[in-house]
C-alpha cells in the first residue's frame, strides 16, 4: 500500500465544461435528481429542499453559487446529480452537471492557488490540481455556503 | 505573424537572455515588444519566461473579468490576465496572432494576453523617458518608462507594479464580486 497521507481522494465532476472536485471525506452520498420543494424568499442559489430518507436537506445550485458565467442553457438533466456534503454543521446537496470519477491524487499535484486568483471571497477554493494539461478546481465543502445562505438554511433545518 | 517568425523571435529571446545574464550592462536594456490595443508595449527580457500560443484556460469562479483563469504549463499553475479588460480598453477576440506572454515577478509567475509579439530590442537607458503627464491607456503606476526610437514609441511596463495592481483589483471587493 502507498502512503495514504500523501494521497488526496476526491470525486471529480463538471459544471459546464469546467472540472471540479470535492474530497471524498466531505461527501456523504451522490444521488440522482429528485423532486425539489422550493423555499420562498430564499437566496437565488438555494433551489429548495429534498426529503432524503426522512431528513430535510437543502439543495444548492452550485453553478449559481459559483457564478453566472458557468450557467449554460443546454444542461443534460439525465447526467445531473446531487452531491450530499457536509457544509459545516449542516448537510446540503449540491447540484452538479455530471459526476465523473473517483481520483487518487498525489500531493505533489496539489497546489495552493496563486494569490491573484484568491480574492477575498475565495475561501471555497481549497486548491488546484494539475492533471496532464488541464486543471481541476478542488472545492472546500465547508466553505461553499455564504454566511447568509448558512444562516437561512440553519433556520430551515431547525 | 508566421509561426516561423515567432519561433525566430523566441529563439532570439532565449539567446538574448543568455547574453543578458552573461554581461549585465546596467545601461543597456533588452526588451520584448508586443502590441496591445494598437499600441506598442514592452517588458524586460529577463522577466519573460516564455511566449505561448493561446491554450485552454480554466476559469476560476467568482474572479473579476480581467482574470481569465489558470493554465497548467509543464507542471506550473499560472494565472492568466486580460489587460484589455483590466484597463478597460476596447475588447478584441483572440486570433492567431494573440499570444500568451508568461513572465515572472518577484512573488509569482503571471501570464498576460497580448495581441501580437513584435520583436526584441536593445536600447540604452538614456533612450528611456520617464512617464509623461499625458493620458495613457493603461494605469501610469504600471509603467516603467517610455522608449522613443526613430519612428516607434514603446511603453515599457513595470511587471512588479502590474502584478500589484492586479492583486489590488482582486482584493477590492466592489470591483471583484460579480452579481
Amino acid at each position: 500500500m502507498t502512503d495514504a497521507q500523501n494521497i488526496i481522494k476526491l470525486v471529480s465532476f463538471k459544471l459546464g465544461e469546467i472540472l471540479f472536485g470535492l474530497e471524498i471525506v466531505d461527501i456523504q452520498e451522490i444521488i440522482r435528481m429528485k423532486a425539489i420543494v422550493p423555499i420562498p424568499h430564499s437566496p437565488d442559489s438555494v433551489e429548495g429542499v429534498i426529503n432524503l430518507r426522512g431528513a430535510i436537506v437543502p439543495i444548492i445550485n452550485l453553478k449559481k453559487r459559483l457564478g453566472h458565467s458557468l450557467i449554460d442553457e443546454e444542461d443534460d438533466l439525465q447526467l445531473k446529480r446531487m452531491i450530499i456534503v457536509d457544509a459545516g454543521y449542516l448537510k446540503v446537496g449540491l447540484i452538479v452537471d455530471e459526476v465523473q470519477q473517483v481520483l487518487n491524487i498525489e500531493e505533489e499535484y496539489f497546489e495552493i492557488p496563486p494569490a491573484t486568483v484568491m480574492g477575498v471571497d475565495q475561501s471555497f477554493l481549497k486548491g488546484l490540481i494539475r492533471q496532464n494539461d488541464s486543471i481541476l478546481i478542488l472545492l472546500d465543502s465547508e466553505k461553499i455556503l455564504t454566511m447568509n445562505e448558512h444562516n437561512i438554511l440553519k433556520k430551515i433545518q431547525g | 505573424m508566421e509561426q516561423k517568425e515567432v519561433e525566430k523571435i523566441l529563439k532570439g529571446v532565449q539567446h538574448s537572455k543568455a547574453d543578458a545574464i552573461e554581461k549585465e550592462d546596467p545601461d543597456i536594456l533588452q526588451l520584448v515588444c508586443f502590441k496591445l490595443a494598437d499600441e506598442e508595449y514592452a517588458v524586460k527580457i529577463t522577466k519573460v519566461k516564455e511566449v505561448l500560443r493561446i491554450q485552454k484556460i480554466t476559469p476560476v469562479p467568482q474572479m473579476p473579468d480581467f482574470t481569465l483563469g489558470v493554465i497548467n504549463i509543464r507542471g506550473h499553475i499560472i494565472p492568466v490576465f486580460d489587460l484589455r479588460k483590466r484597463f478597460h480598453l476596447e475588447e478584441k477576440e483572440l486570433d492567431e496572432t494573440s499570444k500568451l506572454l508568461v513572465a515572472s515577478t518577484q512573488t509569482a509567475m503571471i501570464g498576460i494576453i497580448v495581441d501580437e509579439i513584435l520583436d526584441n530590442i536593445k536600447i540604452a537607458s538614456s533612450q528611456i523617458n520617464p512617464t509623461p503627464i499625458i493620458q495613457l491607456k493603461i494605469d501610469k503606476k504600471c509603467i516603467f518608462g517610455i522608449a522613443s526610437l526613430e519612428n516607434r514609441m514603446i511603453i515599457i511596463m513595470d511587471l512588479e507594479k502590474l502584478h500589484e495592481d492586479i492583486l489590488n483589483g482582486i482584493n477590492t471587493p466592489d470591483l471583484c464580486i460579480k452579481p
